[in-house]
């Protein structure tokens, strides 16, 4: 590899750890309450708090999906989906930006608002 | 001519076929390392294309990858049939500006590896109307290096055991 691809190769790595750093805010205070939305075709189906444990059953457009709220995370399981991705992506919490998603069931589940 | 034209198409049917190999052995029995991050085994077999046949042929085999890669899984014009076209449509091209810039294999690699990622998210986004999921876009790329180098790494290794049918990258196969 030349030096002035190894340094533009730098670059992207830092820019990208800046941009996490960014995301996750580690000097951020946390909101008082926060509020997660079930997504199915775009359009909300279902919001929860995540304070609040409960399991949320869901249709999506393959099958369907259970969204398990606890101690302020949330997990995708028994889902009917081909690729078992959002099962894969495990407990997810406020502070993770990224939304657990579903393709073939055209679901996400993501942060919604901070109240 | 006609032998060298022969051999060209086998090299083509050949690659294709190790492409979509690779790509439904990488989606069933691997599938994803960390959250979506997959290595992009077929990505070997594109950058292996581009240096012994040229653009031309790595689009084609790039192409038949995603089509019958995903009719053999059943889920051709389904959404994750577009968003893998989005993510070898953006890899693609940028093989193709790397090639013209004479950049090196590991750089290329690593450079398509982040575009394949950003090509994903960015038809994700389109698709669910939800800028959101750029929120993924930090972790692909940092994850795409190293795939990258590793994909990079063992397309090298193969190519220096192949004879590249490509007349002009053949005295200059090792950048």
């Amino acid at each position: 590899m030349k030096k002035k691809e190894i340094w533009i190769l730098a670059v992207l790595a830092l820019v990208s750890l800046a941009a996490l750093l960014i995301m996750k805010q580690p000097w951020k205070k946390p909101e008082e309450k926060t509020l997660v939305a079930i997504y199915h075709q775009n359009k909300v189906i279902h919001t929860f708090d995540p304070e609040e444990d409960a399991i949320y059953h869901i249709t999506g457009s393959y099958g369907t999906l259970d969204v398990e709220v606890k101690d302020g995370s949330w997990h995708v399981t028994n889902e009917q989906c081909p690729n078992h991705i959002c099962a894969g992506m495990g407990w997810v919490t406020v502070d993770d930006m990224i939304p657990i998603t579903c393709l073939p069931n055209e679901v996400y589940i993501m942060v919604l608002e901070n109240q | 001519m006609t032998i060298n034209k022969n051999r060209h198409f086998v090299y083509l049917t050949l690659l294709s076929a190790m492409a979509i190999t690779l790509n439904l052995i990488e989606s069933i029995y691997i599938g994803p390392i960390f959250l979506t991050l997959r290595i992009g085994l077929a990505n070997i077999i594109a950058l292996i294309t581009i240096r012994i046949l040229g653009v031309r042929d790595m689009i084609i085999v790039n192409a038949m990858r995603v089509m019958i890669g995903n009719l053999l899984r059943g889920t051709i014009f389904g959404s994750t049939f577009w968003i893998a076209f989005g993510g070898v449509v953006l890899s693609s091209i940028s093989l193709v500006i790397c090639d013209r810039m004479k950049s090196s294999l590991m750089f290329t690699s690593v450079i398509s590896s982040i575009c394949h990622s950003l090509g994903q998210v960015l038809v994700v986004m389109a698709f669910y109307n939800q800028p959101a999921f750029a929120a993924i876009l930090p972790y692909m790329l940092l994850g795409s290096v190293p795939m990258g180098i590793l994909t990079g790494y063992t397309a090298q290794l193969v190519l220096t055991r192949i004879k590249p049918l490509r007349k002009d990258i053949e005295k200059n196969m090792n950048r």
